[in-house]
């Protein structure tokens, strides 16, 4: 008797109860579930290019509401710096971590790890060669070096010859720009003169590129791998009068590389868009959905001409906030 | 199988329907009125943002306005200074030495205007005949770009004196400088005011206008952009990747809105635009759902209130069914205590009300039916003590006369014992049936009575009858109705014993029987039927019968005094005699 009358208020008590719980159930997550590692290949505030990737990861991060944890060696060379950040950030088991490595080999036992524990990993800038990452942002540099091969013999009018600079033997990106210029220009199309490491000597890179107009009269184009050699190869050129007739193409942008274009001293820059990398990492962090592995974001060529597109200054003077 | 257990469910007391009706009404109010509040609020709330996205949009408009004012009042300096004018004048005359005590001037002027504003990059001027000056003691313009291609150089002098501001862009007109600034320029004027004659450049940092649009808070992922009057975006924390076409911003319809707001439906993000007086269109964006502070905070403090008030309610309604309901149940216990046949209970009048009046007339009612019950309870015993005096009084007239014959019969033959004898039992028998109207007598009377009434009969039929009394001594003390035995010992002797040619015996005992006393009257007599037996237990009074009359009598006088356990009952078997048992309690 007792239990019959009280089964609706009781009823409706249950009902009431249920309706709050899920009320408050909804939008609760653990704060850890929003953490993404961020590491780059440094933090220095002058290298404008991962200041600028990290103006990206940041809009990301407000924009998709998680919270970065940003970190990176002081100097872009530190990689045993990244392997102890690396080991850092997979101590606080973050939902994602986002990675530029410098030297795959000596983050091994740490690129393990994460696979072990299913961490979900963006590698971006450089790829891996021999680990398994979830997603990969970064341009293509193969395709640079298909683009650069593609300003060095427009039309394909003239046989190109040419020399490679770099300062990085071992530099996975210089590599895989080479690879994408000698595919554009097989052999028998063009003639390479080879891959000259100048190191880290603006001297030695204008001596070898004044040597090679020497020895080489024939030669239209320099394609230096990385910024190093570029201001030495300008300097040679100009002096032996061929800025105008030996196209020089670098990669990546910085105040005297812009100099050298206005100048009419350097042909072409090939350069990334480190916001957009950063951005996409991030974004690529929290896409769980399996989506694409790879994430290519488009590199520009700029020229004297297109310079000063809106579009272009972004890329060319990374405005940093 | 569901509607069958509704039906089951179907409040069937008065209080689980009072109580169901007032908690579904409570919880449908409830809900109404949360979801209209709600709604209430939440539209309270978006107006709310929406006017606070407005001022925050103004103050961001006033102080580029105040930044980009300060530029066009340098600009305005410069293009009334004299020195300027001199400077950039086509006027031969002035000596080359006097130039350059101008250019110091000015220059000095430039640096004293910068060095005041720190969000200013750095003031040029551009004279058409070639001259130049700015706020640097050595002004080295780039070789490579010619100030005459720039767009901020060719607006001026198309606009002709009104001052233009450019959109976000890298000066690079000094040799080694590439900053980010914002160019207002202006066509300077001969003295005569009609002529061009260079062009003045107030560079203000970007710097300033990003942190400006960098520190506005709307909400969590809300931003601001700024586009110029050619849908040009002029600052957008997302730049390249609009650039890039990875993001698109609604351009098209800011620029076609006035001033005010528009929401985004796809995106739910609401933008307040902002005009300002020089061309550019500042643009707040808030996501819709932040700017209800926390949606998911207000709902559930909805929901939580709802869920406490309805609770609240609930429980209050129960109680107040409860109560309501009280004075019903309990006339329901006094009603269902009458129904297993109480009358004395009454139910308790406490109210005026409808109830209380229910109960008055409950217990009227109950009253009159107690009464009725009484009163016919007491008719029946006046009946039955009516018959009983009835059969005492009615001394059968053939017995008083045979026994008068006999005793006149005796007093012939001169048997004047018997006579004497004969009399005084009369005398007896007379007195027991006319003593007083005592109901219970004890045992010994009546065993006095029986054997006074044997006697008579005995010394009236002579050897054709005996008897035997045996009472134990101890019993005689308890107390029996009047009268007990002498219809059964009547119907032995008239209907057993009298018929018989040998005659007759008649066994008269009592003995303790479980809580009672059991009298046997056994004759050995003709004996009975089993349907005379039923016709005479169940015989309906028949005046004309007085015999049965008399048997049923005594049964229903026990069963009237002493309740059903008691009784009489026969056992006979047709030739072979009588026994009758009557049972009564000990009562002393």
């Amino acid at each position: 008797m007792r239990t019959k009358r009280l089964w609706l208020p009781l009823l409706l008590l249950g009902f009431v109860v249920l309706v709050v719980w899920t009320g408050l159930g909804r939008g609760e997550s653990s704060p850890q579930d929003n953490v993404i590692a961020f590491i780059m290949k440094t933090t220095d505030a002058n290298s404008h290019y991962w200041q600028t990737v990290r103006s990206g990861a940041l809009a990301a991060a407000k924009e998709l509401e998680v919270t970065p944890e940003l970190s990176g060696p002081l100097r872009s060379i530190d990689s045993d710096e990244q392997a102890r950040l690396l080991e850092r950030a997979i101590a606080q088991r973050p939902r994602a971590i986002v990675l530029a490595p410098i030297d795959e080999d000596a983050l091994a036992p740490q690129l393990e790890e994460i696979s072990r524990l299913g961490i979900r990993l963006i590698i971006m800038d450089t790829p891996l060669l021999h680990h398994k990452a979830d997603s990969y942002v970064s341009s293509d540099h193969v395709e640079e070096g298909r683009e650069a091969a593609g300003i060095l013999a427009p039309g394909r009018k003239t046989r190109p010859v040419y020399a490679f600079l770099t300062s990085d033997e071992k530099s996975t990106v210089a590599m895989q720009r080479r690879d994408g210029v000698m595919e554009a220009l097989p052999a028998g199309s063009a003639y390479n003169l080879g891959m000259i490491n100048v190191g880290k000597s603006e001297e030695q890179a204008y001596r070898t590129v004044k040597s090679l107009t020497a020895a080489y009269p024939g030669m239209n184009g320099i394609i230096a791998l990385t910024d190093i050699g570029v201001a030495g190869a300008a300097k040679a050129l100009k002096e032996t009068g061929l800025s105008g007739s030996v196209k020089l193409i670098g990669f990546d942008s910085s105040v005297p590389e812009i100099q050298l274009l206005e100048q009419g001293a350097m042909h072409a820059l090939i350069v990334q868009n480190p916001f957009n990398m950063g951005f996409l990492s991030v974004q690529a962090a929290l896409d769980d959905s399996g989506g694409s592995a790879t994430v290519d974001i488009p590199s520009a060529t700029i020229t004297r001409a297109n310079m000063y597109a809106p579009e272009n200054q972004k890329l060319l003077f990374p405005f940093v906030y | 199988m569901r509607g069958r257990r509704l039906l089951d469910y179907y409040p069937k007391t008065i209080h689980a329907a009072i109580s169901t009706a007032f908690s579904l009404l409570i919880l449908a109010a409830i809900a109404v009125t949360s979801l209209i509040s709600y709604n209430v609020s939440e539209d309270a709330v978006i107006t709310n943002s929406e006017a606070y996205m407005g001022e925050i949009i103004t103050q961001v408009n006033n102080n580029i306005q105040s930044y980009i004012d300060n530029m066009e009042n340098i600009s305005l300096i410069i293009f009334t200074n004299k020195d300027v004018k001199y400077y950039i004048s086509s006027n031969p005359f002035i000596s080359r030495e006097e130039v350059r005590s101008y250019q110091k001037n000015i220059s000095d002027l430039f640096q004293s205007l910068l060095y005041t504003r720190k969000d200013i990059a750095s003031i040029m001027v551009f004279g058409y005949n070639g001259r130049v000056v700015s706020d640097r003691r050595l002004t080295q313009l780039n070789p490579n770009v010619p100030p005459q291609d720039q767009d901020w150089y060719k607006q001026a002098v198309k606009e002709g004196g009104r001052s233009v501001i450019s959109p976000p862009h890298v000066q690079n007109v000094l040799q080694g400088e590439y900053s980010w600034v914002v160019s207002l320029s202006r066509e300077l004027k001969s003295i005569n005011g009609m002529t061009g004659q260079g062009v003045a450049l107030v560079d203000l940092k970007l710097n300033v206008i990003n942190d400006i649009c960098r520190d506005v808070k709307l909400g969590q992922r809300g931003y601001v952009f700024i586009v110029d009057d050619s849908g040009n975006i002029v600052y957008h924390p997302q730049q390249q990747l609009i650039y890039s076409k990875l993001r698109t911003e609604q351009i098209g319809r800011v620029m076609a809105s006035r001033q005010g707001s528009f929401v985004d439906k796809d995106s739910g993000r609401i933008y307040t635009i902002h005009d300002t007086s020089f061309g550019w269109k500042i643009v707040g964006v808030a996501y819709q759902d932040e700017l209800i502070s926390n949606p998911s905070a207000m709902r559930n403090s909805f929901l939580l209130w709802a869920a406490a008030g309805l609770a609240v309610t609930l429980i209050i309604s129960f109680i107040i069914s409860h109560r309501i309901t009280r004075p019903i149940r309990r006339l329901q216990a006094v009603m269902r205590q009458v129904e297993r046949g109480d009358f004395d209970v009454r139910a308790e009048v406490g109210q005026a009300g409808e109830v209380g009046q229910l109960g008055r007339a409950f217990n009227m009612m109950v009253g009159q039916t107690r009464r009725l019950l009484d009163e016919r309870v007491q008719t029946e015993k006046i009946k039955r003590r009516t018959e009983l005096r009835l059969l005492q009084s009615q001394i059968n007239p053939h017995f008083l006369y045979n026994t008068l014959d006999s005793i006149i019969w005796m007093a012939e033959q001169q048997k004047n014992e018997e006579v004497v004898l004969m009399t005084s039992a009369l005398a007896k028998l007379f007195r027991a049936s006319i003593a007083k109207d005592d109901e219970l007598v004890p045992i010994r009377v009546e065993v006095e009575h029986i054997d006074s009434y044997l006697q008579i009969q005995k010394m009236r039929y002579r050897d054709k009858l005996d008897y035997v009394i045996d009472v134990p001594r101890e019993l005689h003390a308890f107390k029996t109705p009047r009268i007990l035995l002498q219809p059964f010992v009547e119907n032995a002797i008239y209907h057993g014993i009298k018929n018989l040619p040998e005659g007759g015996m008649i066994a008269i005992s009592a003995r303790q029987a479980d809580n009672g006393i059991e009298f046997r009257v056994a004759d050995n007599g003709q004996g009975m039927s089993e349907e005379t037996i039923k016709l005479i237990m169940g015989a309906v009074r028949r005046d004309s019968d007085r015999d049965h009359i008399g048997v049923s009598n005594v049964n229903e006088r026990i069963e009237l005094a002493f309740g059903s356990d008691y009784g009489v009952s026969i056992e006979s078997e047709p030739g072979e005699g009588t026994t009758v048992a009557i049972k009564i309690p000990q009562v002393r």
